[in-house]
């Protein structure tokens, strides 16, 4: 009888979670106030030529982040259920929208077609579509992960040995900045046939946010590494110190991530002039 | 910024993978003019190979041949790090480049004579397309009669 009960409970939160799952991947995949959003800042005129390449890619964007958001969501939940009680998770929420946001950018690919194809001659690179400002916060951030990760490494190679919670944030970190590596790259290389200029635009427009977008989020998730990192070093240089204000780190880097991610300007906004 | 439009841009390579021209040369022949008529300037950093071939839709490997066939004609460099650059003409010493000029200069006065016409014609040609250089014709300009 109680197997009986359980087994319905169970099945109920399961089918919370499917129908906060589908409620998440429902709704309007890109709304009138986005498209406004995203042209005020990227400085985009936006008209009926550019409107539509504009909509699609912002909507296989949207899903995708979705679709990731979704998953970590069930990946949690589900991971708490097997332990007796039902979590939401924010980190896994907001880890499965940065793989989203990821997976997104290699579903845009508007591969060169027919037969005449033209190139223009202008190098793109990473400062091509971010400002230098946010540039030196991605690197600095990246720096002091490398940096806090490895005298962490250092402290518990001295100590009893590396633990696995410093073991599985460096794989983590490694594995992230790999992925933010891949993901930048494919972002600046990936095709850009000559076309109307306002088409154009449109596109530098899309990978300037998205580069933006997705160097933001990177910081915001670094400050989870960076203050195990920091707080592994705090525990061995002052075993009795209160290593709790590490979690300032956290705030930082999320405040900061969010900046960068949402309010900074553009390179475009930047080179229009006011 | 790279290019909003065509005004900034420094040129802009079109490839039309039906013409019996292989894509190869045709991307060669069109990256040597514009180096050699001063489009793109000395110091001029080329786009990545991968860039390049993905614009074009071309295989890398084929990108990456112009860039080495141009880079044994002298016209660019390759250096790790610093990609393809546009390399200066005026590190030649001066009998190179009389040499060369007197080669071309060659091959013209044969082709313009095959044509048969004479030296002012030959000379009047030269002089109008050292003007296209510095003032490339448009789509709209008139067509010479």
């Amino acid at each position: 009888m109680r197997f009986l009960a359980n087994l319905v409970l169970w099945g109920l939160v399961g089918v919370a979670v499917l129908v906060a799952f589908l409620a998440i991947l429902n709704g309007k995949l890109v709304t009138r106030a986005w498209v406004s959003r995203f042209a005020s800042r990227q400085a985009l005129a936006v008209n009926p030529v550019n409107g539509v390449p504009v909509v699609r890619a912002l909507a296989v964007i949207n899903r995708w982040r979705r679709f990731g958001l979704a998953s970590g969501f069930v990946l949690a939940a589900l991971w708490s259920l097997q332990e007796g009680r039902l979590d939401f998770n924010f980190t896994a929420m907001f880890l499965g929208w940065f793989v989203g946001s990821l997976v997104a950018e290699w579903r845009i690919n508007p591969a060169a077609s027919g037969t005449r194809r033209r190139a223009d001659l202008n190098r793109r690179t990473l400062a091509s579509y971010v400002t230098a400002g946010n540039r030196i916060l991605l690197g600095a951030t990246l720096l002091a992960l490398a940096g806090f990760g490895a005298w962490a490494g250092v402290v518990a190679l001295g100590d009893a040995g590396v633990s696995r919670d410093w073991l599985g944030w460096a794989l983590t970190s490694a594995l992230g900045a790999s992925a933010l590596w891949a993901v930048t790259r494919r972002i600046v290389n990936r095709p850009r046939p000559v076309a109307a200029s306002d088409l154009m635009e449109a596109d530098d427009a899309l990978r300037g946010q998205s580069l933006t977008v997705i160097a933001g989020s990177a910081i915001a998730l670094a400050g989870l590494p960076l203050t195990s990192f920091v707080a592994e070093i705090a525990t061995h240089l002052a075993p009795k110190a209160d290593a709790s204000a590490t979690v300032l780190i956290m705030l930082v880097a999320l405040a900061l991530g969010w900046h960068v991610a949402s309010r900074s300007a553009s390179v475009r906004a930047q080179a229009t002039p006011a | 910024m790279p290019n909003t439009g065509d005004a900034e841009s420094p040129g802009v390579l079109e490839v039309d993978t039906a013409s019996p021209v292989p894509a190869y040369e045709q991307l060669r022949s069109q990256l040597s003019d514009m180096i050699l008529s001063g489009t793109l300037a000395e110091g001029h950093r080329l786009p990545p190979i991968r860039q390049l071939a993905a614009d074009l839709g071309l295989a890398p490997g084929t990108v990456a041949r112009v860039y080495s066939g141009l880079e044994a004609a002298g016209l660019v460099t390759s250096r790790v790090r610093h990609g393809t650059v546009v390399a200066s003409g005026r590190g030649e010493s001066r009998d190179v480049i009389q040499r060369r000029s007197a080669e071309a200069a060659r091959e013209f006065a044969l082709a313009v004579r095959r044509l048969g016409l004479g030296l002012d014609d030959a000379l009047d040609a030269v002089s109008r397309g050292w003007s296209s250089l510095d003032h490339p014709p448009t789509r709209d300009s008139p067509k010479p009669a």
